[in-house]
């Protein structure tokens, strides 16, 4: 099959970002703690991170390729 | 396949659902705990999205997925921004427009003595002016778009046109309906009578504020884009004039005024009384003309700045005590200064334009 056109990690990505963000939000809800101004620039940035990190860990590294062998001749 | 073109019309249907979202859905009929569950549903949504995204070997369930995933995202970006208030800035108001005109007549209180006059517009043009009547009288020039000819007629019959009037304030609002894809705009005309003191609040986001011969004890005019027009305008206390994009321009004698524009002219007349005047521009001049002083009363301060243009200062006796060879900062007084008994002090800012002061 030909490669993808989108990515599906994108959907792992923003899926644990939209998961983090609303628990957080409900969270708050419930007294756990006050969101205020303060805390919102670097809640998202923690946000942003554990699902880069998270989504990170499911992507799959190509497999290294085994070197190709030298030609005898060293043509060009 | 080309996949430019298909993540463009991915873009196109991400913006297309999101501004139906910022429209259709009224989010702020939702509890907060109910939009945060949203939230967490759509999250999830976009992670089962995810594993079955993972797994397809099938073009037609890759772009199934990335659609709804889109739809999922637009909507839920929509539902943050509804909160921020940025909704206001898209509009899908229809070409067809329906309009009427409401005029509400009245009189304030003996004991009121310095009556409020609050105008609060959305889009639409503001005036405030006397007469000799005792009486005042608000008008409301009132339009709503829709995609039909009932659409609009049925927005303006919904929109709340009718100012909040007590015995010493005038209060007018309008709010734009969150549910209707018809925008309702409104200018607003208040006659008052000429021999009170008032104290105005005039805000728009796109029109012009105007105000002819007036007395104010405090004077509040702001608008987005949209020229400032004074007739002769008198402000006890204070005066302050903001818009972004507009020139301002008329009579004022204030003792503590505040005129800026991002884009636009300054040109004010400033009264004989003694006060002190921020004027700042980005992109424009300022021309400032001083009252007539035959008598030698009237003492100046004034520190003029421009960073592209020349500043000019045309007063009699002016001495600089500061001043830069091409001309772009003068620093100084009249002679006169510590000893007149009305003192006005300028201070005047521009980047991009000349100030003349006269």
């Amino acid at each position: 099959m030909a490669e993808k056109i989108h990515s599906p990690h994108k959907y792992l990505f923003w899926g644990l970002v939209f998961v983090l963000v609303g628990g957080l939000w409900r969270l708050s809800l419930m007294g756990w703690f006050e969101l205020s101004w303060r805390l919102m620039l670097p809640g998202l940035l923690i946000v942003f991170g554990l699902s880069l990190i998270i989504s990170g860990f499911f992507r799959r590294r190509p497999a290294p390729q085994p070197e190709a062998p030298k030609s005898p001749t060293g043509g060009r | 396949m080309r996949s430019g073109a298909v993540r463009f019309g991915g873009f196109l249907i991400f913006v297309g659902v999101f501004v139906l979202s910022l429209e259709y859905v009224n989010w702020a009929a939702f509890e907060p705990a109910q939009r945060a569950n949203f939230v967490i549903a759509g999250g999830i949504a976009l992670l089962i999205a995810f594993g079955l995204a993972l797994g397809s070997r099938s073009h037609f369930l890759d772009e199934f997925l990335h659609l709804l995933a889109l739809a999922i995202g637009a909507t839920i970006l929509g539902l943050f921004v509804s909160g921020s208030g940025a909704g206001d800035w898209v509009s899908l108001a229809g070409p067809v427009r329906a309009d009427k005109t409401l005029s509400f007549d009245g009189s304030f209180s003996s004991d009121a003595a310095m009556p409020s006059i609050t105008l609060q517009l959305t889009n639409g043009d503001a005036t405030v002016q006397t007469w000799d009547r005792e009486s005042y009288q608000i008008i409301v020039h009132a339009r709503a778009r829709g995609w039909s000819q009932s659409e609009a007629e049925e927005a303006l019959a919904k929109a709340k046109l009718q100012p909040e009037i007590l015995d010493t304030s005038i209060t007018f609002t309008v709010p734009r309906e969150p549910l209707s894809l018809s925008r309702v705009e409104a200018d607003v005309e208040v006659f008052l009578p000429k021999d009170h003191f008032y104290e105005l609040r005039l805000e728009t986001l796109n029109g012009s504020l105007g105000l002819t011969t007036i007395h104010a004890t405090r004077v509040f005019l702001k608008t987005l884009n949209g020229r400032i027009t004074l007739g002769d305008v008198t402000a006890q206390q204070s005066a302050t004039l903001e818009t972004l994009n507009g020139r301002i321009s008329g009579r004022l004698a204030t003792g503590e005024g505040t005129a800026s524009t991002a884009n636009g002219e300054i040109k004010l007349i400033l009264g004989s009384v003694s006060g002190t005047y921020h004027v700042s521009a980005l992109n424009g001049r300022i021309d400032l003309q001083v009252p007539e002083d035959p008598q030698n009363e009237i003492g100046y301060s004034i520190s003029a700045r421009t960073w592209s243009g020349s500043v000019t200062i045309g007063l009699p006796n002016f001495i600089s005590s500061e001043q830069e060879q091409e001309r772009r900062r003068v620093e100084g007084s009249t002679s006169n200064f510590t000893s007149a008994s009305t003192k006005i002090t300028i201070q005047a800012n521009t980047t991009n334009g000349s100030i003349e002061i006269r």
